[in-house]
């Protein structure tokens, strides 16, 4: 049988045993059951604490923190926009004591056991700082039970309520922080998530994405240090009662029918910001992959518009232009209709970044991740410059300061977004001089230097700088034709060193930079080793792309 | 594992390859020719004693020493048994030293007389010139030597007397060729080496004596 023969029965096998008639591996009808289908869908459960007095009277009294716990856990519980299925609400001096809040997250948290299932964890209280028993500046959350003298034994942990909120299965875990100093929180998906959702992300998906994405939020209403304020006018915390109206279905920037924590959090932050006139950032941390997965209103309806967002920190204050219009100042979102469409992050006056975007419905563009996509990763770049032994003697009677050219190759963001590795040779070769007891002796000097180097490269894109480290290989050839010695000698030793260098990059694809490297090696001279050190620099024009 | 390999090669690396050799940068070369008319080919040598060099002249009559320190350098030429010449040069580095065609004079034989205390047999005797290729020469039942033929100058003589040890002397040439260069033997002292008339034994009728010299 020939190879050909054999696949073609092969595969009719293949085929014949996933025929739909024969139950052996083909699909199996199963009876739609009351129950199963709402089984294993996603459900939403919220806790909700708010802390107005606590019983060491040094603590000023909060006059909306249960009204904020009363109006989240409407919004939450409405049967038309939030549907939580659980709703509960903290708000007695019993129930908001440490050891109570941390029980009754750890009961939600347990609750919450599916992947899928959205869990939301509200805090309207004071927070406060206290240095722990290792001298570490660490947040609290100031208890029903919180003493001010006492209050790293006495109030509760933020990296404790963080801790038993992670207790929990699901991976649509929100911490919403109305508290005051709130802005530290840190939340992060496992490795292996993160990994499988970036996959998925360029996927043909057949599910809108949120309904199988994964993300940890911590929303604050105020940035690290900055107070979260009240206002009697609002009969709010200023956060909270902006998260509320967002969930009114406001914030639904794409218009897909839902309402998701980093739309909700959006709209509060701008209206907090506007509202105290800048003095009160709110800020989120978040750990997200692909679109935001947590609907804390309405329903997905639509895959909805496009959107762009960022929450990176290197890209705050940046300004959105989408066809030439500013659109959105970074942290955060904006929709924007399906097509393509021409993309600039300007900072301050210059541009950070341009590009022409193709946009899909309902797809949201991370712009964090586009910005690093489109910059430049590989440089190869022509060198020019010089190398010289550190110790006088060694230059006069080993070799001078020879000049090199060459060309040199470097790749950025191979480890993190610092990291560059890079490769480069250099070479040359001249008629020279020795100085040896005074009489001037001639050859022909040849030198190559390769090396490779590990750089931590610091800047932004127009100006930057490296340090790290080397190992180059060092070639040394010296000709003579002297009228008693005509012959070559030359030797090879591999030099480990230092390197570091300066960049300009007067344009998105070409870098000039100047480098610097010192370097220590051993040669034989004159039958013994000898240890050699050596620098150079040299200059060099490379293209980006 | 991983760890110890890449030092390994690194410290293989340092230990680097090939070498620079600045010694040969300071040597100087030598040349030296003779008029082939005074030329006794295949006989016609070119010595550097100090330096324990020769070379032989060919039909061409010229010979060069490469490789040679920097610095003053006494030279012995031979052309024929009848003509030679002692010459004093200057070796000066990265340069060839050309002595150019050399002005011999007439060769001259070197006489070496040994004397000890008694009158011991010093027939088994040997002496030879240092650094120049004339070989071994033995002494008379006097204790004397011949030496040479050797241009007019000084040389270094190895004395090697069987019962006296090892010595060394310098001997000169004179115009009239007739005097001779004594050498005392130091006194026998029984050791190994130095048995004196126990080994030489003794010459008309005399007996070795208990302080090894005979009587």
């Amino acid at each position: 049988m020939t190879p050909r023969a054999a696949l073609c029965v092969a595969l009719l096998l293949a085929l014949h045993c996933a025929a739909p008639e024969r139950l052996k591996g083909g699909l199996v009808t199963v009876p739609d059951e009351p129950g199963r289908r709402t089984a294993f869908q996603p459900r939403r459960f919220a806790l909700l604490v708010g802390i107005s007095a606590t019983q060491d009277a040094d603590w000023r009294p909060l006059k909306y923190a249960e009204k904020d716990v009363a109006d989240l856990g409407g919004a939450l519980a409405d049967p038309v926009r939030g549907r939580f299925e659980v709703v509960e609400r903290l708000t007695q001096p019993a129930q908001t004591t440490r050891a109570a809040i941390l029980e009754a997250v750890r009961r939600v948290a347990k609750l919450a056991n599916r992947p899928d299932d959205i869990l939301v964890v509200y805090v309207s209280a004071h927070g406060t700082l206290a240095r722990d028993q290792t001298g570490t500046l660490r947040r609290y959350l100031v208890t029903w039970d919180a003493k001010v003298q006492e209050s790293v034994d006495s109030a509760l942990g933020m990296d404790e309520l963080e801790g038993a909120l992670r207790e929990s299965p699901s991976r649509r875990r929100v911490l919403v922080l109305a508290t005051c100093h709130s802005g530290g929180g840190k939340s992060r998906l496992p490795q292996s998530v993160a990994v499988e959702l970036a996959s998925l992300k360029g996927a043909q998906l057949p599910r809108p994405l949120e309904e199988h994405s994964r993300a940890d939020l911590v929303l604050a209403a105020a940035a690290w240090g900055e107070p979260a304020r009240e206002d009697d006018g609002l009969r709010n915390d200023v956060y909270t009662h902006y998260f509320v109206e967002a969930l009114a279905g406001v914030a639904d920037r794409n218009h897909d029918g839902a309402v998701t924590a980093t739309e909700a959090h959006d709209w509060a932050r701008r209206k907090t910001w506007d509202f105290s006139l800048g003095r009160q950032r709110p800020s989120a941390e978040l750990v997200e992959v692909g679109a935001d997965p947590v609907i804390l209103s309405g329903a997905l309806r639509t895959p909805g518009d496009a959107e762009l967002y960022s929450y990176a920190a290197r890209l705050d204050g940046v300004t959105v232009k989408v066809d030439g219009a500013p659109r959105l100042e970074l942290p955060g979102g904006a929709a924007l209709a399906p097509g393509d469409h021409t993309v600039e992050l300007v900072k301050g006056s210059a541009t950070v970044f341009t590009e022409r975007v193709h946009v899909d419905v309902g797809e949201r563009v991370d712009l964090d991740a586009l910005a690093s996509r489109a910059e430049p990763r590989f440089t190869a770049a022509a060198t020019g410059g010089a190398w010289a032994f550190f110790d006088a003697r060694q230059r006069n009677e080993l070799m001078p300061p020879s000049a090199v050219v060459g060309a040199s190759f470097r790749v950025d963001r191979v480890a993190g977004e610092r990291l560059a590795l890079g490769v480069d040779v250099a070479a040359f070769s001249s008629t020279q001089r020795l100085l040896l007891g005074g009489d001037s002796v001639p050859f022909v000097g040849t030198s190559v230097l390769a090396g490779v180097n590990a750089m931590w490269l610091f800047g932004d894109a127009k100006f930057g700088a490296g340090v790290g480290g080397r190992v180059a290989a060092l070639w040394l050839s010296r000709s003579f034709s002297l009228m008693t010695y005509a012959q070559a000698q030359s030797t090879l030793a591999v030099s480990p060193g230092a390197v570091g260098a300066v960049y300009w990059r007067p344009l998105r694809q070409l870098e000039a930079s100047v480098w610097a490297q010192a370097l220590v090696s051993l040669v034989s001279v004159d039958g013994a080793m000898q240890v050699v050190g050596f620098f150079g620099g040299w200059a060099q024009l490379g293209y980006r792309f | 594992m991983r760890h110890v390999l890449v030092v390994v090669a690194v410290a293989a690396g340092l230990a680097g390859c090939g070498g620079l050799d600045n010694r040969v940068l300071s040597e100087g070369q030598l040349r030296v020719a003779v008029p082939l008319s005074e030329l006794e080919a295949g006989k016609a040598w070119v010595a550097l004693p100090a330096l324990g060099r020769v070379a032989f002249l060919g039909d061409a009559g010229v010979a060069a020493f490469a490789q040679l320190e920097p610095g003053p350098v006494d030279v012995v030429l031979l052309a024929s048994r009848e003509k030679g010449v002692v010459l004093r040069a200057q070796v000066r580095a990265r340069e060839t030293v050309d002595l150019g065609t050399v002005a011999l004079a007439r060769t001259q034989r070197l006489l070496v007389e040994l004397s000890a205390q008694g009158d011991p047999d010093l027939g088994k005797a040997t002496a030879t010139l240092r650094g120049l290729p004339l070989g071994d020469v033995r002494a008379d039942d006097e204790g004397e030597f011949e030496l040479g033929p050797v241009p007019p100058g000084c040389f270094d003589v190895d004395l090697r007397v069987p019962g006296y040890g090892e010595l060394s002397a310098s001997a000169c040439t004179t115009s009239d060729g007739g005097a001779s260069t004594r050498v005392a033997l130091p006194e026998p002292t029984g050791q190994v080496g130095r048995e004196g008339c126990l080994v030489t034994g003794c010459r008309d009728g005399k007996r070795c004596g208990p302080r090894f010299v005979c009587e």
